[in-house]
This record gives C-alpha cells, sequence and structure tokens, in this order.
C-alpha cells in the first residue's frame, strides 16, 4: 500500500488538476471578497471574512472540487489505459482505489490549508482588523481538518463513480448539489446533513452563539458517509454497466 | 503435465451475442516464439487478454506455468511481461517516470532495470521529453521495455511491432529473437502482418473469426505450401492432354488457354517441354512456383487464393 501511494504522487507531477484544485480554492477566496462589494452595512474583520469563507468553501466550491480531483485521478488510469500495466502487476483495481483515495485525503487536507492561506492573504490585502497568530493557528486547524471531513462525506459519490470512465462527472454534479444544499439544512438538521455536519467537528461559528452543535450527531453523520464509501468499495466490479448505476440513489437518502 | 507454457481449453469470449473467441486450444511451447496470427478483429486481443486476467472468459480455461489460471494470478502474472494494443502510460510523466511508477509497483528497487530496459529499445534514460510528447513509435518502445522490464519467462507481445519504422521493426524483431534464443524466454506475440510472423515466429497459431484454423511449427507451415510448375503455351488444352497421356499425370489444373498448372513437380520438366515442342505447341514460359505464406493465409481463411 506504501507503494502505491508512493507511486500516486509520482503521477501528480505536473499533472494540471493540482492547479485546478488551487485555483479553485483562490476562487473561493474570491468570490468572498465580492460579497464585500455589496455594501449592506456590514463591518468586515477577519472573523467574519473566515467565515464567509469557510461558508462559500462548504457550500459552493470544496465538495465539487475535491469529487472532481479524485474523479479525475480514477479516471484518468481508464482514459490514459494504464489499468491494463496495473491490473497485469498484478495489483487489484480496489487496492489502487485505496491508494488513490488515501492520496486524495491527503489532497483534501492540502487544499484546506491553502484556501487558509489565501484567506489570509486576502485579509492583509483587504486591511481587515482582528488577525491575531492565535486565530491564525485555529484557523489553519479549523479549513485544513474541515476539507478532510468534506472529503470524507464525498466518499460514497466518488467511489460509486470510480468504476466507469467519466460517470465522476455525474459525481461533480451531485457533490456541487449536495454541498449547496447544506446551505438550507437548519436547527437539528445541520448536525444530521454530513456536510453541515463537517462545520460542527471543527466547531464553526459556536462561540458567537451562531449554532449549537450536536458533535455526536455530527461525528456519526460524518462517519456514517466515510463508512459507506468504504463499503462501495467492496461492490463487485461488473464489466456489464447496469449495476453500479441502480445504487446510486438510495445511497444518498441514507445521508440525508 | 504437459511441458507447454501456456494452455488454453475451449477458450471463448462472448460479447453480447457476438462471439469473439470460439473453443481456442493454444499451446505454447517452452523457449519458442509462438506467432498468433490473424485479421483484424480476428479475436487476438481478446485471447490475450484473457490470458492475462484482463478480461474473464465466457467459458474455457487457461494454464499458465502448468498451473491454472484462475486463482493463480498473484503467483503467474508476476513472471509474465505484456503488452496489450496501444501504450497506455501517464502523458504528465516522462518515459523513465512511467517505468519508475511501475517498477516501485513491482518493487524492484535498483534503477539499473529501468535503465536496461531503456536502453533494449533504444531510447534515453532520464530524458526530460513528456510522453504525451513522444512519437507513436517512442511509445511504443516504451511499451516493450516496460514489457522486458522485469526480466519475465513469459513474454505477450499483442502487435509489438505497431507504428514502428521499418528500422525499429527489425531491431524489435532482433530482440526479441535474442530475448528467447539467449535468455530462453518464452514469447506469444500476435501480429496481423503475415511476413512478421513468418520472420520471428517458430511456430504459428492461425485464428480467424475467433476460431484457431491451424497450429503448428513454422517449419511445418512451409512444407505445406504448394508447389507447381506453371506453363504458358499456346495451347493449354493440347498441352494438358500430353501430360495425362504421355505423363500419366492428372494432377493438373487448366486455368485458361494459355495457363496450365502441373502440380506433380517430380516429373521431368525438360523432357515435357520436349514432347510439347514436337507436339507444336510454343512454350512462352515454365516456371517451378511455390505458394506463398500468404496464399496459403488466404486460402485457409477462405480469402482469394491464386491456386
Ligand atoms: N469490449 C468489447 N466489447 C464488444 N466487442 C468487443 C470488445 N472487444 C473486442 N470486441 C470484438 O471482438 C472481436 C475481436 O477483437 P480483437 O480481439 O480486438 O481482435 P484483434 O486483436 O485480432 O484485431 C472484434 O470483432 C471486436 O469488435
Ligand atoms: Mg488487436
Amino acid at each position: 500500500m506504501v507503494t502505491i501511494i508512493k507511486t500516486e504522487f509520482i503521477k501528480l507531477k505536473r499533472y494540471f488538476i493540482i492547479w485546478i484544485g488551487v485555483s479553485l480554492m483562490l476562487l473561493t477566496v474570491l468570490l468572498t471578497l465580492f460579497t464585500t462589494m455589496a455594501d449592506d452595512g456590514m463591518t468586515w474583520d477577519y472573523q467574519f471574512l473566515f467565515e464567509q469563507v469557510v461558508k462559500n468553501f462548504v457550500t459552493m466550491i470544496f465538495p465539487m472540487c475535491i469529487t472532481l480531483i479524485s474523479g479525475y485521478m480514477i479516471s484518468r488510469e481508464y482514459t490514459d489505459d494504464t489499468l491494463k500495466n496495473i491490473e497485469t502487476l498484478p495489483i487489484s483495481f480496489q487496492k489502487l482505489l485505496a491508494g488513490k483515495l488515501i492520496v486524495s485525503a491527503i489532497l483534501s487536507l492540502f487544499l484546506g490549508a491553502v484556501c487558509f492561506a489565501f484567506t489570509v492573504i486576502a485579509n492583509f490585502i483587504m486591511g481587515y482588523e482582528g488577525f491575531s497568530l492565535a486565530s491564525a493557528l485555529t484557523g489553519l486547524v479549523q479549513m485544513t481538518l474541515l476539507g478532510f471531513f468534506l472529503y470524507l462525506t464525498m466518499l460514497p459519490i466518488i467511489v460509486l463513480t470510480s468504476r466507469q470512465r467519466s460517470s465522476f462527472l455525474v459525481g461533480v454534479i451531485v457533490a456541487f448539489v449536495y454541498g449547496f444544499i447544506g446551505m438550507f439544512a437548519n436547527g437539528a438538521l445541520e448536525s444530521i446533513y454530513p456536510v453541515t455536519a463537517a462545520l460542527g467537528l471543527i466547531n464553526y461559528r459556536s462561540g458567537t452563539g451562531g449554532v449549537m452543535w450536536n458533535k455526536g450527531l455530527c461525528l456519526i453523520s460524518v462517519l456514517a458517509m466515510c463508512a459507506i464509501g468504504i463499503a462501495f468499495m467492496f461492490i463487485k466490479p461488473k464489466p456489464e454497466k447496469k449495476e453500479v448505476k441502480k445504487t446510486n440513489r438510495p445511497a444518498h437518502k441514507k445521508g440525508w | 503435465m504437459s511441458d507447454y507454457i501456456i494452455e488454453t481449453h475451449d477458450l471463448t469470449k462472448r460479447y453480447g451475442n457476438q462471439i469473439s473467441v470460439s473453443h481456442l486450444n493454444i499451446h505454447v511451447k517452452k523457449g519458442r516464439i509462438y506467432g498468433l496470427l490473424g485479421r483484424n478483429g480476428a479475436g487476438k486481443t481478446t485471447t490475450m487478454r484473457m490470458l492475462l486476467g484482463l478480461t474473464a472468459p465466457t467459458s474455457g480455461e487457461v494454464t499458465i506455468f502448468g498451473k491454472h489460471f484462475q486463482g493463480n494470478e498473484k503467483k503467474i502474472l508476476p513472471r509474465i511481461g505484456c503488452l496489450i494494443e496501444s501504450p497506455g502510460f501517464y502523458p504528465n510523466l516522462t518515459g523513465t517516470e512511467n517505468l519508475k511508477i511501475f517498477a516501485t509497483l513491482r518493487g524492484l528497487k535498483n534503477p539499473k532495470y529501468i535503465k536496461n530496459a531503456l536502453e533494449l529499445v533504444n531510447l534515453p534514460y532520464r530524458d526530460k521529453k513528456l510522453f504525451s510528447q513522444y512519437s507513436l513509435g517512442m511509445k511504443q518502445r516504451l511499451a516493450i521495455a516496460l514489457a522486458v522490464m522485469h526480466n519475465p519467462e513469459l513474454l505477450i507481445l499483442d502487435e509489438p511491432i505497431n507504428g514502428l519504422d521499418p528500422i525499429g521493426i527489425a531491431e524489435v524483431r532482433d530482440f526479441i529473437r535474442e530475448l528467447c534464443d539467449a535468455s530462453g524466454k518464452t514469447i506469444l506475440i500476435s501480429s496481423h502482418i503475415l511476413s512478421e510472423i513468418s520472420l520471428l515466429a517458430d511456430d504459428v497459431g492461425i485464428i480467424d473469426h475467433g476460431k484457431l484454423l491451424e497450429e503448428e511449427s513454422l517449419k511445418e507451415l512451409e512444407a505445406k505450401n504448394a508447389k507447381f510448375i506453371h506453363f504458358c503455351v499456346s495451347d493449354a488444352q493440347k498441352a494438358a492432354q500430353i501430360i495425362t497421356t504421355t505423363f500419366s499425370s492428372k494432377d493438373i489444373r487448366l486455368a485458361d488457354a494459355n495457363n496450365l498448372y502441373l502440380y506433380n513437380t517430380t516429373l521431368p520438366v525438360a523432357k515435357i517441354n520436349r514432347s510439347f515442342i514436337e507436339a507444336g505447341i510454343d512454350i512462352q514460359e515454365a516456371h517451378l512456383c511455390e505458394d506463398t505464406l500468404e496464399d496459403y493465409f488466404k486460402k485457409i481463411t477462405g480469402g482469394e487464393g491464386i491456386a
């Protein structure tokens, strides 16, 4: 497994998809800055910027972004026709997929950190008050972990779409909708809906009296999605295409 | 157990209601080059994919190194090097980086393996060129390098000379021959180009529409080829009569008014010629001909043949 992970990193060299990921993180911050233009009388400070970035990160960009990156990393083995070379080593698709999912997890942490870096840079450019080293440190940890938790909630989509050449593009759309719906989750639902539960796990806005998180529920929700994703890995690969699609719908209902 | 390295029993693959490979029984002997010859779409790639477990057979069995393939993949596959259809590599990496991935996955730590493999196919080691910038011939070479990198006992090469230039083809042919002769490797190679197979293979299997039509050594195959004497004369009808009466041979074919084929090549040609002249027949040509393998191939696959 270590060698698979090692080779997955070699495969990422000069790979455009990493830059798409970084660009999307930049976009998250830019998108947030645009909303500052809409002058609604709010005075922005660092804390508010951070919270707005996190909101866009969760509901707009990141679910789609990480599904896209993982999907690309997986589907390239089909499109570059390298799967035959790997399967005859022999390394099973399952093992390869497991290796890729671990690398994606590391990438989700990385992208979370990148997004935070852009946030800090934006804060400097805009000259908002309230930035401190302590807040920076918690912010870094929060956003990095948020990337990872969100990734876990996307696992079922990523795994389900991994068996076919380009069905991951459907997965990307589903992931976007899945993330976007998080915007409307309210009250207790916020701790149950996996995407917003990830926010609970990083203690988002709990201090300012915004949200009452049920941490236990949040944890269960995120872990359940992760477990479902892992379970999907053991679905027997069927060369005939019907099997995979059928299981698609009930999977999401479970999460919601 | 038999001493075949690869043996298949009624190997069959069906896609929907199309049968791509039908009850195939091939026998690849140790230390020899086996050429699987067939037109495009004959089922060569499908057969090789089944031998490597990339495609599940609909029915039938594969035995490699005397073991059933199914259930022993982990033991069998590391001893095989293969190239199936088009070369598949990561376009964003160089040739060396690509090989490094597969070397790492195979547990080959020493960079020598990569270096030697690249040397063998005449590609530079540690070149900056990305795979996406490779020419078709270079891609094919890299795929061959991948197949031989780990020094496998058995090579399964699907149309390995595709996309190579004539010099490249000769080079690859030479080193495949060398791998077999010097290192005692067993090689299964497929091609739709007959001359390639006849230049390289020791044994030949001819496959058409998924069926194995013929399997024998190249020597036997060549011996089977029809030899005949072709007469081009002023009156072929009359000439035929002379041969049947004077030389009592019925092994002839009258092509038209001027062309006559005699399949009994032991008859004295000089005497026949004299008899023709004495009978007032002019002889434009008389020569010994041999069917090429190509003619034979056409004949048994049901294509147009000349004889
Ligand atoms: N995945 C597939 N699905 C359906 N038909 C296939 C598939 N692969 C190969 N075939 C069919 O099987 C036949 C044999 O193909 P192939 O083995 O590639 O021939 P060859 O390699 O000898 O040119 C062809 O008619 C091809 O259309
Ligand atoms: Mg083929």
